[in-house]
Formats: structure tokens, sequence, C-alpha cells
């Protein structure tokens, strides 16, 4: 799922709903963790196990957000997987970085965000 | 994140890599950013987005090496990388770590503990190597 796509749901939630969602998202983070592949490695109960377990009523907005959110963070290549190769221009400099370079030398960490 | 940089830097690449905004002016606008003053639209060209990054590495004291994303936003699809998202590649070039969709599952800790374990499992291996060498040799005198 794109960004733009689980934006779209989820900037339309009231303060409420936004409340809710929050207090649900802080519970699975408590028990998988903060990566989607934890649970399953480690055997503890995953993001939908604890949605699905959940007690109080929801309204539909909420559980459409929820889904987008978990959706978005199944995203992406997981452990064990070769993720996609990018080759990118690295600020202040011409040079370019190529991820499969690294293959057989060293481990790369990648912290993707930006400003706002 | 910069004291894990600074930590395993010799033996761990580390790269940000530069995506989309995630509360544009032109988009899902925050209170916060408001307040703070964080206020840019949504990249109109590489050079905008290049822009961007750099006020953000100045103004947020980014230490790490900073690689700009294509605007056709292909990687960010890829990763599922924006708004922010960790992940840890081994040096077999897979998937070390798979971090959560941020800003909610957003987890340091949990990246740096996949760092520190992926270098403690290299440190080994390379000492089991040496080890064999080491006994290699005793053979060879023997």
């Amino acid at each position: 799922m794109l960004k733009s796509q689980r934006d779209s749901v989820v900037s339309r939630l009231s303060g409420d709903d936004r409340q809710n969602m929050r207090r649900i998202i802080a519970a699975i983070k408590e028990t998988r963790g903060g990566s989607p592949d934890l649970a399953a490695a480690e055997g503890r109960i995953t993001a939908r196990e604890v949605l699905e377990g959940w007690q109080e009523e929801l309204p539909e907005e909420v559980r459409s957000a929820l889904e987008a959110t978990l959706v978005r963070d199944e995203t992406g290549p997981k452990v064990g997987e070769l993720p996609a190769d990018f080759n990118l221009k690295r600020l202040g400099s011409e040079e370019r970085v190529r991820l499969s370079d690294f293959r057989g030398i060293r481990p790369v960490a990648l912290a993707f965000g930006s400003y706002t | 994140m910069t004291q894990i940089y600074n930590q395993y830097r010799d033996r761990v690449e580390f790269f940000v890599v530069y995506v989309q905004e995630a509360h544009p002016t032109d988009g899902w606008q925050t209170d916060s950013n408001i307040q703070e003053g964080v206020l840019f639209r949504q990249h109109q060209s590489y050079q905008e987005r290049e822009e961007v990054a750099q006020s953000c590495s100045i103004d947020l004291h980014i230490g790490l090496p900073i690689l700009i994303e294509e605007m056709d936003n292909a990687i960010d699809e890829a990763y599922g990388a924006a708004p922010e998202r960790l992940y840890l590649v081994g040096a077999d070039g897979r998937v070390a770590y798979h971090g959560g969709a941020g800003p909610h599952f957003f987890d340091l800790d949990e990246w740096e503990a996949a760092i520190r374990e992926c270098v403690a499992s290299l440190s080994q291996a390379w000492r089991g190597l040496s080890t064999q060498r080491e006994e290699h040799r005793f053979d060879r005198t023997d």
C-alpha cells in the first residue's frame, strides 16, 4: 500500500477516533514489538491477532484506518528476503551508492525518512 | 541515531534515505510542524528534494550519509519507507531487520539490537575463520 492511500484513510479520522486508534496501536506495539516480523519469529501475538481479540466495539472508520496502517506496516522486504536494489545519489556529492555493492562485504543499516 | 551510527560505523555501512515529505504543506499538515515552522511543500523536482534534504541535514545535525530517493518514489514504494522506517541488510545481502512502519512502529532500540547481533555474529564468523587458519598452520608444521 502507498503512503498516500494510508494517509487518505487515517487523516479523515476525528480527534476521538484518532485517540482510539493510537491506543490500539500502542497495544499492538506492546505485544508484538515494532517490527511486523518479530511476532512470527519469536512466537508473539501478531498485530492482527491483537485486533481480532479487541473487546470493544470499534467504529468502522477506526477499523479501516487500522487495517490501512497494518497493510502499510507489512509492506517491504521481510527478514531473509533479498531487498530491491537501488542506486541513489549521495547528498552533497556526485557519488552514487548501490546497495548490492555491499553484498558479501558489509551489513547496511538504512533509515528512511523526511524532514516533515 | 547518531549515537548508534558512531558506535557501529566502522563495521556497518549507514545511510539515511531521504524520501517524499511525510507532512507537506500541500498535503496532510500537522500541528507540530506548524508550531516548529517545519513547512515544506511536496517536492516538485529532484533539485527541490535535494534542497529540503540539505536543510533537514543541517537543522537536525544529521551526521549519517544521506541518499536522495528518485522522484518516481520507487524505493519508497518497494520498502514501504515513508514516513519513516528502519532496515538492516546483512552482509549476505538479505534483510536482517524489517522495522515497522513509522511513526507508530518506529523503534530505534530494536534496530540497534539487530545491528549489535549482526556485528557479533560477524565477529564470531571471523574468529571461526582465523581459528581454522591457525589449525591449518599447525597441520602444516606437524
